[in-house]
């Protein structure tokens, strides 16, 4: 076995982990009080930023290739992910803005965010549905690869995807 | 076939409890929400108990705010209902994010069987062509 196909197994094994964690905490993080309380909540929705950064960063060729071929030669399933991963771009984005702006036991008061308490809280509540609901959808359009990390389906073209 | 029918009865039980949970959880109202706040309620400050669900009252912040506007009139610490502290809360509680995830699996399992029927589609289309 080459090095390279080490390499690319040892990516997948990193990415798909990585992956279950975001799952966890973002569900861990719907409701703030079922974890340790708000403490946790604030900071783990904050660690759960660096991870979905760190998921786009090991992405990157992926979402360079669809973003140059989107109005060429890109299939429709993959347009249709590119829009479905920019809208889960702009929901965690959202949350975590709302969230900063919110927040009670990490004092961000420094970033003058302005605006109500009352805005911050529905843009909050809402952001973090409606992308749980993406992120969901997010899933299901990747279950195929899902599958193939945990070995349960062969790739079509013999080339993990 | 056992193996398809089995996984078409999982499907089910998650969209039924999935459906389920969307109710309980308030899911489309705590979605729009942000939707139908008016400039006026954006305005303003505070809680509106009429418009918050009440899952989304921060029970903690609320009795914080009791706790101090009681300790302002010179009230102690469990003023009016006779108890010295507010209870240990359990510190960890997933009854609701056992919810979430079956709300979070039902749009997953729908997307799947979406995505299996487009591809259905498209492969007999393609195959009718040639």
């Amino acid at each position: 076995m080459s090095v390279i196909y080490y390499k690319e197994l040892y990516m997948n094994v990193f990415k798909f982990l990585l992956s279950l964690c975001i799952t966890i905490v973002m569900l861990l993080l719907m409701d703030p009080k079922s974890f340790y309380g708000i403490s946790f909540h604030e900071w783990a929705g904050l660690i759960i930023g660096l991870l979905f950064i760190l998921h786009k960063i090991f992405n990157w060729n992926l979402i360079k290739k669809v973003t140059l071929g989107f109005f060429g030669r890109c299939t429709g399933k993959a347009r249709l992910n590119y829009i479905l991963d920019i809208l889960l771009l702009a929901g965690i984005i959202l949350m975590i803005i709302s969230g900063i702006a919110i927040a009670r036991t990490i004092d961000f008061s420094w970033l003058n965010l302005g605006g109500t308490r009352r805005f911050w809280r529905a843009m909050h509540t809402s952001s973090s549905f409606i992308t749980l609901a993406l992120f969901g959808i997010h899933l299901g359009l990747h279950w195929n690869w899902v599958l193939q990390r945990l070995k349960l389906k062969k790739s079509n073209n013999g080339k993990e995807n | 076939m056992v193996r398809k029918i089995s996984f078409a009865i999982l499907a089910l039980a998650i969209l039924a409890t999935g459906f389920i949970a969307f109710r309980k959880l308030n899911y489309w109202e705590s979605s729009v929400w942000i939707f139908k706040l008016n400039p006026k309620q954006l305005n303003e400050g505070g809680f509106n108990q009429d418009i918050v669900r009440e899952q989304d009252i921060n029970e903690e912040q609320y009795r914080d705010q009791r706790v101090e506007r009681d300790q302002r009139q010179g009230r102690g610490r469990g003023y009016g209902r006779g108890r010295g502290n507010f209870g240990e809360e359990k510190k960890i509680n997933l009854r609701n994010v056992l919810w979430y995830l079956a709300v979070f699996s039902s749009f997953t399992v729908v997307a799947i069987y979406l995505d299996k029927g487009l591809h259905l589609i498209r492969k007999k289309k393609s195959e009718s062509d040639c």
